[in-house]
């Protein structure tokens, strides 16, 4: 697992290691939330330049999934194969963290979440092939929301949106800048949108490629993909029936074959024994599938630079022009 | 060697059938899906008019419904269908499907492939080709996480 500082401003970055333990971190307030498949999650905060761990009460019997904080960073959500998500945020008096539980209607694993910009709507991908939306409104520690394009009333665990026909289990969702629209990625190589303003109509659009794992909308209309196919792809969302397939990020550049220096050649007969220069590399950067995408650089409503990470053990950051 | 005296009936005994927590699809009123018409379909090839049967037995598949006898009936069909095809005109038969004619072009493809007879394989084969590189290898994906298919 890496995580890379760049420069003085702390960014957002996901990573995975093997456990499949998830971690999040917290630009403004500069804490890291972890979880893992040991059920815990736990809350790091830097004091004198050595970051302390904070137990987490999640109460899951299953492994943890996922892990976001919110826009305010007051709370964070964390799903489980436990199918439920733990909305965690802290308590004074007794110095920890305490969640709440959303659990119906979930039926599987919860495999993604993001924060709508409000701070009270989330929403969770999960493996019983539903996409949904669901208020995470805490009363203790923040004011009651006011109405979105999603909804009015939002008590805690209330759906405010339920999308069953997602196809595969729902791989990565993310809601654009604005909130107004939701992006999901399916393991039936689909990407689809909801959009709040024209009656929460989703449009789905399946694609000739593996199926995706993650999603990131980098403007309002723009959104970024990957997965399987090692390569980010742009799509493009303007309204209901409009989700359209841009381009792909990665252009993979002609490798010469060029003249080979006598060393090489030797090189290459003594360790792969093998006479001409074989491409054995794919065509793109990643050598593995993108499990991740992040933003790196950039307001959410005109991302300048974003990251991924792959199974490769690679993290390359791609340049993003509006 | 020691010989088992006991029943081991219990070892064939489907456990996940008794978790209260099994994950169940849900249901989708598929009683009144009756798979493709066989007489417009028949119709059609016999007219000689290959593109125009193609279309209709690729309609109302039985995707729905849990009666195999419909789906046999269907899957059936389309290989007749398919059969009756020179090797030069499916290239342009599968261009003329849109993008969902395609996906469901291929879960009957491979559905064909799972009970193979004379000489359906080969003919198969030459229409995955031409379904693949219209759909990509997402078609096939699509094949593989459907919950419903024909």
């Amino acid at each position: 697992m890496s995580l890379y500082s760049f420069g003085l401003e702390p960014l957002s970055c996901h990573a995975w290691n093997k456990d499949r333990t998830r971690i999040d971190w917290a630009p403004e307030s500069n804490r890291i939330v972890t979880c893992a498949s040991d059920r815990n999650a736990y809350v790091w905060t830097l004091k004198d330049g050595v970051w302390k761990p904070t137990l987490v009460l999640v109460r899951i019997n299953r492994a943890a999934t996922c892990v976001k904080w919110s826009p305010l960073e007051n709370k964070f959500a964390l799903g489980s194969g436990a199918k439920l998500i733990s909305v965690c945020y802290f308590e004074k008096e007794n110095d920890w963290w305490l969640s709440k539980h959303i659990k119906k209607p979930i039926n599987s694993t919860v495999l993604s979440l993001d924060w709508h910009p409000n701070n009270i709507l989330l929403a969770a991908g999960s493996a019983d092939l539903h996409c949904r939306i669901f208020s995470a409104y805490i009363k203790d520690i923040e004011d009651k929301p006011g109405p979105t394009p999603w909804g009015s009333k939002m008590p805690f665990g209330e759906v405010l949106l339920e999308y069953k026909e997602c196809g595969g289990w729902v791989h990565s969702v993310c809601f654009s800048p604005s909130g107004d629209a939701l992006a999901w990625v399916s393991h039936n190589s689909a990407i689809s949108v909801a959009n709040a303003t024209q009656a929460k109509e989703v449009t789905q659009l399946t694609t000739g490629h593996l199926p995706l794992l993650s999603v990131l909308y980098v403007s309002e209309t723009e959104i970024v993909a990957a997965g399987h196919d090692c390569c980010p792809y742009q799509f493009s969302y303007k309204g209901p029936g409009c989700l359209e397939f841009v381009k792909k990020v990665d252009i993979p550049k002609q490798s010469s074959k060029g003249n080979m220096s006598a060393m090489q050649h030797f090189r290459n007969l003594d360790k792969k024994a093998i006479t001409e220069e074989e491409e054995t590399g794919l065509g793109c950067l990643h050598q593995n599938s993108i499990t991740e995408l992040c933003v790196l650089e950039g307001p959410k409503a005109k991302v300048e630079k974003f990251s991924s990470v792959g199974l490769d053990g690679a993290m390359v950051v791609w340049d993003f022009k509006h | 060697m020691s010989k088992n005296t006991v029943s081991d009936r219990f070892r064939k005994v489907d456990v996940d059938e008794y978790d209260e927590n099994k994950f169940v699809d849900e249901e989708d009123g598929g009683e009144n899906q009756l798979g493709p018409d066989e007489a417009e379909v028949d119709s059609l090839i016999r007219s000689g008019n290959l593109m125009g049967a193609l279309q209709a037995v690729l309609k109302n598949p039985p995707i729905n419904t849990k009666n195999q006898n419909v789906k046999e009936r269907a899957e059936g069909l389309v290989l007749k269908v398919l059969s009756a095809f020179k090797t030069s005109d499916i290239e342009k038969a599968v261009q003329s499907l849109d993008k969902t004619g395609v996906d469901l072009l291929m879960k009957y493809i491979y559905r064909g492939f799972e009970k193979p007879s004379d000489n359906s394989s080969a003919i198969l084969l030459q229409w995955h080709e031409k379904a693949l590189s219209a759909g990509g290898v997402g078609s096939i994906v699509r094949v593989l996480t459907a919950r419903k298919t024909v």
